[in-house]
């Protein structure tokens, strides 16, 4: 009872309601853009023109929406995206489970270079060209196979895995180990069903920046079928706001209204929007993982 | 100790990887580059044989090889919306088609995006499967790859062929296809592409205020000054309501840009040659002789309010100053020739038709007018501005190649790359002039005017001058043709087109373009919005800035190497 009533001195009053509208307008801030293209969506063009919307949208019309979920391209390549946002974070966290059990066991030899090793890959890249020239030899060129598989393990996000690795007690395992239980059946019964907060995060972490991916797929593939819906909202873009290119080629291609744009924009961003809340308490929780040592 | 020894290990280990990342990128270009030169030292041997007993050629038998070659030919995929698979459609077909006829050679069409196009290409030639025929905006990229060995040197081949492209020579002239010739060891690396629209920019204004206003169009500097004075005083009335939003005169972030004209009439006509290159190298004339009073001119302007207030905020790309052209609110801007033209239904007039009234249009007029009361602007150069085509050196097949530039080069099929099937895609009018009508499905040109398919022409030609000049006005869906024709026409009056000074590779303009553009584009902006009190001391200190970030480095490389080639004469030969 007496806890309840903690003393809050005048100071730290005035900290908590500085830091609570600190945080206010820094939602504020992020969340202004997105009312601005909601609005730019639903708005007819001569208000677009005269730049007139805001947070409301004026001449309110859902033709834009209309055109883009007519559209077949854009309705294929939101299930293709969709689909290899399932399939690609499946992939990656199991290959990021596998890849950080064995490396929490002091008797690994040589886990301490192995680590080492794989830090390194994580800070240094290869480049345009070598990377293009890989694709090529393993003939993952326009094969669907190229937005799969070159990114499917984050080492970052494996260094967090390895992190809650260690956080569970070793005495688990051991219990385990006396009771005849294999190597596999250890990290399948016991650390699997520990980890679902830091799984749910990378799931997200992964989910999200497979469905925002774009570049791989910009050197990689050529085949339009399977083209992630970012590439095409960046050729969208691309196709209307290329100046220079107007210039040098003494033409323009006629690009889409403003609120088809901002429609497309929106298209690609509300699923990942949906899926969030769901997940959000992992998330909190899944950030902070890495920083407490037992 | 151990840990000693570790973090020793792992500093050397980390120095290694660095080094060899660092390499790789080298060496991964340069190897396949290296079996390359093999090759190509070999198929020289072969080409020295073929030169001597004219073997390439005698492969023609009646024109046409007997075997059937093949070919593969680089082609823009821009994704636009609406827009036919690039590589399959009732272009592509026709050049099949008559390449096979013609030739007995099979072309495939290979499709890079466009808006990655330099970084598509270096990956393609760093892993060997570059097509046949390649194009690209960017010289550099063609000479990086030149002096590693791995672009085919056309010098002979384009003598040896001369004889069976004369579409190709016809077209493009011996001034487009020598004009990257080095000069010093006579290797042609690239042909150049010819823009057949050579018109720049013009100024446009509101013809509807004028008449409001009972204004005559500008003719000198000064009457266009009081225009935009006339306009700024009288916003109440243009616009009425929305009279705070009037802007007189527009501008963007590119300055240089656009106010080319201004700033060309305040450069003197008769500059020399020399002087003209030695300071020319910035493409709005930055350190030309001139710019700074034209530059003066419009801080002075910007500070009595008769530009556009917020230019410098908008990078390029931002739509904010079309849209507001577009609402009606600006009275007069400098752009391309064909701005307000462009886009059919979505143009500047199209729009200004529907938002303002009927009688709202942007008319072309000319006034800034130089020191000798001329009206002299300038063009683009036909060459050295669009793509240039060049051949990695896995191209097994230059006669071939040659003889696709050739077809594509000639006037039935450039007519029909332009203009399409009569009655679907175009309709010949009475004075002989081309119109072309809107295309839907399999017709539609992904590229303006195509260009993406008439590698070596970019514009309107349809295969003569004669109607080229005659249909421009009508290439432009339902906008007035005697407003383009107009606009057509202020552009070309009195132009000059710059002249080829080809004096080699300037060393020290390679790698910083992009950081002496960014400069430029901040010393143009600044000096704008400077007080008109502080605007001396502003320009000098940007421009002292762009100086010594290379400007000035470029000024003397170029003075030097005019010097070495043309003496102590001050204009070219």
């Amino acid at each position: 009872m007496e806890e309840n009533r903690m003393i809050h001195s005048t100071k730290s009053r005035i900290g908590d309601w500085g830091f609570v509208i600190l945080c206010v307008i820094v939602a504020i801030m992020c969340l202004l853009p997105m009312f601005n293209l909601l609005a730019r969506s639903l708005s007819s063009t001569e208000y677009l023109i005269k730049h007139e919307v805001y947070l409301l949208p004026k001449g309110l019309n859902f033709e834009a929406y209309k055109t883009v979920l007519k559209d077949p391209k854009y309705l294929r390549s939101f299930f293709w995206t969709a689909f290899l946002t399932g399939v690609c974070t499946i992939l990656s966290l199991t290959m990021t489970t596998l890849c950080a059990y064995p490396l929490i066991f002091e008797k690994l030899k040589g886990r301490h270079f192995i680590n080492i090793l794989i830090t390194i890959t994580m800070f240094f890249n290869a480049g345009t060209i070598p990377n293009y020239l890989l694709m090529q030899k393993l003939h993952l060129l326009d094969n669907p196979l190229v937005l799969i598989v070159p990114g499917c393990l984050s080492v970052y996000n494996m260094i967090i895995m390895r992190s809650f690795f260690y956080g569970i007690p070793d005495s688990l395992r051991e219990s385990a180990e006396i009771d005849g239980a294999s190597f596999f059946k250890i990290l399948w019964v016991i650390y699997v069903p520990l980890s679902k907060p830091v799984m749910a995060t990378l799931a997200l972490f992964y989910a999200v920046g497979r469905w925002n991916g774009y570049y791989d797929a910009l050197m990689y593939m050529k085949d339009k079928k399977y083209y992630p819906l970012q590439l095409l909202i960046y050729n969208i873009l691309n196709n209307i706001n290329s100046v220079e290119v107007a210039t040098q080629e003494g033409f323009s291609t006629p690009g889409l209204s403003d609120s088809l744009k901002a429609a497309t924009v929106m298209f690609s961003t509300i699923p990942i929007l949906c899926i969030y809340p769901f997940l959000q308490k992992y998330f909190i929780h899944g950030v902070t993982l890495g920083a407490v040592k037992e | 100790m151990k840990k000693k020894v570790l973090s020793v290990l792992l500093a050397c280990a980390m120095t290694i990887s660095l080094a060899a990342c660092g390499n790789s990128a080298d060496t991964a270009a340069p190897a396949p580059a290296d079996t390359a030169s093999e090759t190509k030292t070999e198929e020289a041997a072969p080409a020295e044989e073929a030169v001597e007993e004219s073997g390439a050629l005698a492969e023609l038998v009646d024109g046409k090889f007997a075997d059937t070659r093949h070919i593969t030919v680089e082609i823009y995929d821009r994704n636009n919306d609406g827009g036919t698979d690039p590589t399959n459609n009732m272009y592509t077909d026709y050049i099949k088609k008559g390449m096979l006829d013609k030739y007995n050679v099979e072309v495939e069409y290979v499709a890079v995006p466009r808006w990655t196009e330099v970084e598509e290409i270096n990956n393609l030639l760093a892993g060997g499967t570059a097509p046949d025929i390649c194009v690209t905006y960017s010289y550099p990229t063609v000479l990086t790859y030149a002096n590693m060995g791995g672009i085919v040197d056309l010098k002979d081949y384009a003598e040896e062929f001369k004889s069976v492209t004369p579409n190709l020579w016809d077209f493009i002239g011996e001034e487009g296809i020598y004009w990257d010739k080095d000069p010093k060891t006579g290797s042609l690396w690239a042909i150049e592409g010819r823009r057949v629209e050579t018109q720049k920019s013009v100024t446009f204004v509101r013809q509807d205020w004028l008449d409001k206003l009972g204004l005559k169009a500008p003719t000198t500097t000064e009457e266009f000054h009081d225009m935009l004075v006339a306009f700024k005083d009288n916003a109440s009335e243009l616009l009425g309501a929305d009279a705070s939003k009037m802007v007189p005169f527009s501008i963007s972030y590119d300055v240089g840009w656009r106010a080319t004209n201004l700033i060309a009439s305040f450069q003197d006509p008769k500059m020399t040659d020399k002087e003209r290159y030695v300071n020319g190298f910035d493409d709005r004339y930055a350190t030309q002789n001139g710019t700074k009073e034209a530059v003066q001119l419009l801080n002075k302007w910007y500070n009595e309010g008769l530009l556009w207030k917020d230019f410098p905020l908008y990078p390029s790309g931002d739509s904010t100053e079309d849209d507001m052209i577009k609402a009606g609110y600006v009275g007069c801007f400098e752009h391309n020739w064909d701005y307000v033209f462009r886009n059919g239904e979505d143009s500047i007039n199209s729009n200004l038709r529907r938002n303002v009234g009927e009688d709202a249009k942007f008319v072309a007029i000319d006034p800034f007018e130089d020191k000798n009361g001329g009206h002299s602007k300038w063009m683009y150069s036909a060459f050295g501005t669009d793509r240039k085509i060049f051949f990695p050196s896995t191209n097994d097949e230059p006669l071939a190649s040659f003889l696709y530039l050739d077809f594509i080069s000639s006037p039935e099929v450039l007519k029909y790359l332009q203009a399409g099937d009569e009655g679907v895609t175009h309709e010949v009018l009475e004075s002989g002039a081309i119109q072309l009508i809107a295309a839907t499905g399999d017709p539609i040109q992904n590229s303006g005017k195509n260009i993406d398919y008439t590698l070596t022409c970019n514009g309107t030609w349809y295969g003569d001058e004669k109607t080229a000049a005659l249909s421009l006005a009508y290439g432009y869906g339902d906008q007035d043709p005697e407003l383009v024709d107009g606009a057509s026409k202020a552009a070309q009056a009195e132009g000059m087109y710059p002249k080829n000074v080809n004096v080699g590779e300037i060393s020290a303009e390679a790698e910083v373009g992009d950081t002496l553009t960014a400069k430029r584009d901040e010393m143009f902006d600044n000096a704008v919005v400077a007080s008109e009190a502080d605007f001396d001391s502003v320009w000098d200190s940007y421009m002292a800035d762009y100086l010594s970030a290379g400007g000035q480095a470029i000024m003397d490389e170029r003075a030097e190497k005019w010097a070495e080639y043309f003496g102590d004469s001050d204009m070219l030969p």
